[in-house]
């Protein structure tokens, strides 16, 4: 005699569908700033653990500064971007580019946005500097 | 030597580097904010490995680093928005923290959206069993709680991760 199938275990059920998930994998930006930052260690060009890593929150401030052509992208000033932020707005295109900077690297990464109230479009991003101080040896 | 340890911890980071930010993930209203504490933490791994032969750490202690980091990164973001009330965290809707394996997976896609709405207790014991593969010895060891009471958090995350599934077919079968 066939016997019916037993429901699944609802926490098995959850398991299994946990399965069909991974997690995200880094971006490009930060996987490229980690490898280079193990070079440095193990080169040993990297000697302080203090302020070896700066985070500059990149925000545009000051009347609009200037309009680059082609891109559209204004500098909006402070209280510009808040009230346009407060409201909804389109996710454009992320940016990203690595450069040599006077102490080490400069890895930056900015989003666009685009305001749907004013129809502006706001260029917000963040730059990493990681230092690579003088080795005593 | 330098290059081959370098190697190695490059690899070790390919390997894990996806769990590590999933739990660093769940400290940080950002997903740059999550990488930058998986760089410190990693940095702060590399300078505690330096007695033992620059060897890529245990999963365990790198998962307690991150989450000693991300304490203080939430004091220091409170202190900061406190000094700096004009800055602005505008959400990046594709910011995800976990991929479903297959396309157009609607129950998982619909699972990942619970687990990040589960209280940080049961969401860190999730993610350090399920996807950082620890067990629940080494999980009390990371949280400073007893293996029974991570059990506990893990089994009861899991059955209200089932209860609203539960639900979310219901309402389903009803709309049918």
């Amino acid at each position: 005699m066939h016997k019916p199938e037993m429901p699944m275990d609802p926490i098995e059920e959850v398991e299994s569908m946990l399965k069909r998930l991974a997690p995200a994998a880094m971006s490009e930006v930060a996987s490229r700033a980690n490898e280079a930052m193990i070079d440095d260690l193990a080169s040993g060009q990297i000697a302080d653990t203090k302020d070896t890593i700066r985070r500059i929150y990149w925000w545009p401030t000051g009347i609009a500064a200037s309009l680059i052509a082609g891109v559209g992208l204004f500098f909006l000033d402070q209280h510009q971007a808040n009230a346009g932020a407060v409201g909804e707005y389109e996710f454009l295109e992320s940016q990203e580019f690595t450069k040599p900077a006077p102490n080490g690297v400069s890895v930056e990464k900015s989003n666009l946005y685009k305001l749907n109230k004013s129809g502006l479009v706001v260029q917000v991003g963040e730059r990493n500097l990681i230092n690579t101080l003088d080795s005593q040896f | 030597m330098a290059s081959c340890v370098a190697e190695n911890w490059k690899d070790w980071l390919a390997e894990h580097g996806s769990k590590l930010l999933l739990f660093a993930r769940s400290w940080c209203q950002s997903r740059q904010d999550a990488e930058d504490l998986v760089q410190e933490a990693v940095l702060k791994m590399w300078h505690h490995q330096a007695d033992r032969g620059h060897l890529p750490p245990d999963l365990p202690l790198v998962f307690s680093t991150i989450r000693f980091c991300g304490l203080n990164f939430h004091r220091s973001e409170r202190r900061r928005k406190k000094r700096e009330e004009s800055v602005i965290y505008l959400n990046d809707f594709q910011d995800m923290w976990l991929d479903p394996v297959l396309e157009d997976d609607e129950d998982a896609l619909l699972l990942r959206e619970r687990i990040k709405n589960l209280s940080s207790k049961l969401r860190e014991v999730v993610i350090m069993k399920f996807w950082g593969g620890l067990t629940f010895q080494q999980i009390a060891e990371t949280l400073a709680i007893s293996p029974n009471t991570a059990a506990s958090r893990y089994r009861y995350a899991l059955e209200q991760l089932a209860q609203e599934l539960r639900g979310i077919k219901e309402d389903r079968h009803a709309q049918a």
